[in-house]
């Protein structure tokens, strides 16, 4: 049997919440730095739920090249031509240069972007008259349209236009797990490297719920911690007051690569991607399965495919959301996973400090676990003030913390019973 | 005008039957909407969705659950005290499937169309409706 | 270790021609065309309000759990009906399976019009919540249904087939455009020959018979001149199993997943040369565009019929994204199996 091909991560680009890139974000995750604050972007007096994690796309710097063609479409774009550009310039690979034609690309976005007058100009239009005048609404639709709107609307576009910009012209996905989805596409890409499909991918996820309809859809489900007065301790992850998640936005991408690839032409790698795992709960549509068997299944399958055992893993990125039932079964899962080792593991949840980024979050997460077996250290959980007897996992809670590091885990759980985790070693 | 206890029971009945897809015959007063009727939390939303449509309520998120537990808290013993206070209130209800010392998480399965039922009454008797 | 195969034992189908397989092949027969002006929303503001419409579906006898119908959108009951005529098909044994994944391909979303305009009707003013994010979040939390992004959300689609069919492998929303079916597909097969799972119900679902869709089409100018984008809605749901697995259980084998591809250009032509093509353009013609159903309701129709040699489905959208796939004919042992 040939030997497995090894896949590297040689590049990585972020747009997260007060933080424009990766040493950005790094240094506040380990300075134990909330980025939630007070909804600004818009007037959320009305909502239940007030606060978030608001992300800026910086301008100029090495975006210039891939935003001309992909402008003009929303932050959500706009974060992921910044995040994968970053990821570009840090390996050391110019956008069209040789290296893409038979290079990969794998994203995961959001349901669409659309405009809010957009939208509601139309909604407003088809409940002028009482009742609903569908005639009225899709008139409205089309009269007040926003260029890009076939785009927009497809998530599959993005990644086929940033494909085109970026002169890839190799395997092209565009997933939608929802809150897993970041680690998928991330997965997505290992695997492709793995069978010899591609020898370099760029992978990532870009999202934002973080506009007057994705708050009040999400208040709706009553999934959002409503500490509006206290923005900073409003993410408590596994902590006995939590209350709910807070939204977050950007995106993370990296540039995965076949290793002997990578160490040929001087690469820098950050870590190693050694398996992914998923699978789904098949449960409920909203609560996960109680004893978390869609979670257990990931991370089982991740550390199979990775050949490693539970004793290896000495970090575990927590999916970690700050909710009262889905902490409580991760905290099952990993329980179950680790058994009696689990008191050897260190868990921290990113989400902690720069709140639910979505669809974006696992690929943001993998990024801060790729980094952390870099330095051999791992961020704290924020806000660990009452234990919950029904958590009882070591969460970071008194600062950043070295470890030794040889091996760590990445998570994710999605709404409709989605899992996914990745399993990285250190480089 | 204030519906009759009858139409209040039969609203409720009907909304909840719809809600969780199951038929009349199964839906009884006593009939716990978790372990009878299949409901996960979304179903709660949007049982509370419907009712505030049929009665022209506000309801506020949770209120209409807490009812029975108001001031409980997390206190194992406080809600064994409770429990039994409910237990001499509704002889009908499966109390042989609820553990017997519950903790804060199998508090929505005491949950019954009966809870629902009450909770309207109050309210709509406090004239908080307004006219359809 | 023994290397593994993906094959086709079963197929689900759900289409304007019919609500199954065996309806859409009868009317395809009768060369009788399903396309017409839209019914499920007035179309009539835009260059073309022509599309192809699923009719007569009975989703509720194909839920298991019947509760989770209120939370299905369209292209979410195709996928779960075709999914399950796909099992059904294959003879494959029901039952909670770790080892069953699920692939479904979809493109854009459908956000509700009727939703929407509901959710502003309590407000005073509702052109005010199309301007105002105070008077807007007033309108949204009152008269929204709560459930509203739970319908709406894509990855739900794969889902909701996971909780029906009671699946619990690897579970993927594939979101590339038009070519998400079949890239749905490839991937599927991915799975299998890497182990990750044995069987994999995997396909397309979408439905572009609303308001937003057209309006889209429309900008790119898609609805205009003499032949019109007609946008359409169905679901094709293919059982891929792992060969030996199969063969152990005595299925019925279709076909055998070849070579595929994510990839436009070159190697996607390639892909495609000398094999017969799935009828994609007759469907069309027929039913209108599928959209990430389209390749894969296409490949269903050349597989039902047998194989002689191999067939190639090709998928391409708007934006430049693409997906190929090669299905060739079970091998000798298979075939004697079967």
């Amino acid at each position: 049997m040939s030997a497995r091909r090894r896949v590297v991560v040689t590049g990585a680009g972020v747009v997260a919440p007060a933080a424009p890139d990766v040493p950005g974000l790094w240094k506040n995750l380990l300075e134990g730095r909330s980025a939630v604050g007070p909804i600004r972007r818009f007037d959320a007096s009305a909502f239940p739920t007030r606060i978030a994690a608001e992300a800026v796309a910086p301008s100029g710097g090495p975006a210039s090249v891939l935003e001309r063609e992909l402008g003009g479409r929303g932050r959500i774009w706009d974060f992921a031509v910044e995040a994968a550009s970053q990821a570009l310039a840090a390996a050391g690979l110019a956008p069209r240069g040789p290296w893409a034609a038979s290079a990969g690309l794998s994203v995961a976005t959001g349901m669409g972007t659309y405009g809010h007058a957009e939208v509601f100009g139309a909604a407003a239009a088809g409940t002028a008259r009482g009742g609903f005048d569908g005639k009225a609404f899709a008139e409205e639709l089309r009269i007040g349209l926003l260029p890009h709107a076939a785009d927009r609307q497809s998530p599959g576009a993005l990644a086929a236009r940033l494909a085109r910009a970026a002169g890839i012209g190799g395997p092209l996905l565009a997933s939608m797990t929802a809150c897993a989805g970041g680690t998928e596409a991330i997965g997505d890409a290992f695997r492709w490297i793995r069978r010899a499909e591609a020898d370099v991918v760029l992978a990532g996820a870009s999202d934002s719920e973080i506009y007057p309809m994705g708050l009040a859809s999400f208040c709706l489900l009553g999934t959002l911690s409503r500490r509006n007065e206290e923005p900073a301790r409003a993410s408590r992850p596994f902590d006995g007051e939590r209350d709910g998640f807070v939204l977050g936005e950007g995106a993370g991408f990296v540039v995965l690569e076949e290793r002997e690839h990578a160490r040929a032409r001087g690469a820098d790698i950050l870590a190693e991607v050694a398996g992914f795992g998923s699978a789904c709960d098949a449960w409920r549509v909203t609560d996960p399965h109680p004893e978390g068997l869609g979670a257990v299944l990931a991370m089982r399958r991740a550390l199979d495919d990775a050949l490693l055992s539970p004793g290896d893993i000495g970090y575990v990125n927590a999916h970690g959301t700050s909710t009262r039932g889905g902490d409580r079964v991760e905290a099952r899962a990993l329980g179950e996973v680790f058994g009696p080792r689990l008191g050897g593991v260190a868990v921290s949840s990113t989400k902690s400090m720069i709140g639910h980024l979505t669809v974006a979050a696992g690929a943001v997460e993998a990024i801060v676990t790729a980094l952390s077996l870099r330095d051999g250290r791992v961020h704290p959980t924020l806000n660990q003030e009452l234990p919950d007897p029904e958590c009882e996992i070591d969460t970071v809670p008194e600062g950043a913390r070295r470890v030794a590091l040889r091996a760590a885990l990445s998570s994710s759980f999605a709404f409709g019973g989605q899992t996914a985790c990745l399993a990285f070693v250190r480089a | 005008m204030k519906p009759s206890p009858s139409e209040i029971e039969a609203r409720v009945l009907s909304i909840v039957a719809d809600a969780l897809d199951q038929p009349a015959e199964r839906v009884a007063l006593d009939s716990s909407l978790v372990d009878d009727l299949g409901a996960e939390s979304i179903d709660f939303l949007d049982i509370v969705f419907r009712l505030e449509s049929a009665f022209g309520l506000k309801i506020p998120e949770e209120e209409i659950w807490q009812g029975s537990f108001d001031g409980v808290g997390d206190d194992p013993d406080a809600i064994a005290e409770r429990l039994a206070q409910l237990k001499a209130r509704r002889p009908g209800f499966r109390w042989d499937r609820i553990p017997a010392r519950p903790t804060r998480s199998d508090l929505p399965r005491l949950i019954t169309v009966g809870t629902v039922v009450e909770y309207l009454e109050k309210r709509l008797s406090e004239g908080a409706a307004s006219p359809e | 270790m023994k290397e593994r195969r993906a094959v086709v034992t079963g197929l689900g189908l759900v289409t304007p021609l019919g609500p199954s397989l065996q309806a859409t092949r009868s009317t395809l027969a009768a060369g009788r065309s399903a396309t017409a002006p839209a019914t499920l929303f007035d179309a009539s503001p835009f260059a073309s309000a022509l599309a192809g419409e699923v009719r007569d579906l009975d989703a509720r006898a194909r839920f298991r759990v019947s509760k989770a119908l209120k939370l299905c959108d369209r292209r979410t009951r195709f996928a779960v009906c075709a999914a399950a005529m796909a099992l059904e098909d294959a003879h494959f044994p029901a039952g909670p399976s770790d080892d069953l994944g699920v692939a479904i391909g979809t493109s854009g979303s459908d956000l509700g019009a009727e939703e929407l305009s509901a959710a502003l009707a309590r407000a005073d003013d509702p052109a005010l919540a199309a301007r105002d994010t105070a008077a807007f979040g007033e309108a949204a939390l009152g008269g929204l249904n709560p459930l509203w992004l739970l319908v709406h959300l894509p990855n739900m689609t794969s889902a909701h087939v996971a909780i029906q069919l009671e699946a619990r492998g690897p579970n993927t929303t594939v979101m590339t455009g038009w070519a998400a079916g079949l890239a749905a597909i490839a991937e599927g097969a991915a799975w299998i020959v890497e182990g990750r799972a044995d069987a994999v119900l995997a396909g397309g679902a979408d439905s572009a018979v609303h308001p937003f869709a057209f309006a889209a089409f429309e900008q790119e100018g898609l609805l205009s001149g003499p032949s019109p984008l007609v946008p359409a809605e169905g679901a094709a749901v293919v059982l891929l199993e792992e060969r030996e697995t199969a063969l152990a259980r005595g299925a019925r084998i279709l076909g055998e997943v070849g070579a595929h591809s994510l990839a436009a250009g070159p190697r996607l032509a390639a892909l495609a040369a000398g094999a017969r093509p799935a009828p994609s353009q007759r469907l069309e013609r027929h039913a209108g565009n599928l959209l990430a159903a389209h390749a894969p309701a296409a490949l269903v129709l050349a597989l039902v019929e047998g194989l002689s040699g191999p067939v190639a489905a090709v998928a391409a959208g708007p934006a430049g994204e693409a997906s190929s796939l090669l299905i060739l004919p079970p091998d000798g042992a298979a075939r004697s199996a079967a």
